[in-house]
């Protein structure tokens, strides 16, 4: 199996990940987008890392999943809050800023 | 056999990240991303990275998609619908999207046809590095999980709790 295979998924989950970040209203639903384009990207990553025969490749994508359950926890946090404030959790209806 | 594996995890990846964008209710966006997250685990292992493929399961399927369907379970179902997709974010995203997959898709065909995988990995190597040349980084990411920790549990204590 070529290498570029593998490239070519990790590019399409990452442009699938993308659409959903554009076209979704739930803020549970964009972190998951994120989520996929992070998981993307780390494909990507260990593919690279692969075909230079990089053994930190590994290591940092071990660090990428690490950053990404802390991110997970915060922005879950944050979303707890803003439920707290707004009852619901629809970007496209929380427009305090808006002038 | 490798080949058919690959197969299998990439429709399965890909059919299940149209299905997280697509599901109206988030728990089943959830679900579906578990499906994708098992299925990147599967390319982990078939890239020759074990350990990592392990982790992928242990650290995103069990602990991160557990504090996801926590979240949802806890702020109620109800909030997971969504209104209708509005269509000229879709046209607007598409485009944006046709144009990084354009760029992206040559990059990598033109400079990777060649390239044929080979697998030297092992644990011992990995943690090699992980405990020795990237020793401080993986100390940080601790420091980091630890504000994270506080972080999240001051956020969502809220306000008037916090004070007393």
């Amino acid at each position: 199996m070529e290498l570029y295979y593998y490239l070519i998924v990790s590019l399409i989950v990452f442009i699938i990940g993308m659409i959903g970040f554009f076209i979704r209203r739930n803020l549970i639903t964009l972190l998951m987008c994120v989520e996929l384009m992070l998981n993307a990207a780390n494909l990507a990553l260990m593919v690279f890392g692969t075909k230079w025969g990089w053994i930190e490749a590994q290591a940092i994508v071990l660090l990428v999943m690490t950053v990404a359950a802390a991110e997970v926890a915060v922005g879950l946090a944050l979303m707890i809050v803003v439920y707290k404030h707004y009852s619901h959790l629809f970007i496209d209806q929380m427009t305090k800023l808006k002038g | 056999m490798e080949s058919l594996l690959f197969w299998f995890f990439a429709i399965v990846a890909v059919a299940g990240s149209i299905m997280v964008i697509a599901q109206r209710r988030a728990i089943y966006s959830a679900l579906s991303l578990i499906i994708v997250l098992c299925s990147f685990a599967g390319f982990f292992f078939l890239l020759g990275a074990s350990f990592v493929a392990a982790m992928q399961v242990i650290v995103y399927a069990g602990a991160i998609m557990i504090l996801f369907v926590f979240i949802i379970w806890l702020l109620g179902l109800r909030t997971g619908e969504e209104p209708a997709i509005k269509m000229k974010w879709f046209y607007l995203a598409i485009v944006f999207c046709l144009l990084i997959g354009a760029q992206l898709f040559y990059i990598f065909v033109t400079n990777f046809k060649e390239v044929v995988l080979e697998r030297s990995t092992d644990i011992k190597e990995i943690s090699k590095v992980l405990l020795g040349k990237y020793v401080i980084p993986f100390e940080l990411t601790s420091i980091l999980f630890l504000a994270a920790l506080v972080g999240a549990f001051y956020l969502a204590k809220g306000k008037g709790k916090a004070e007393k």
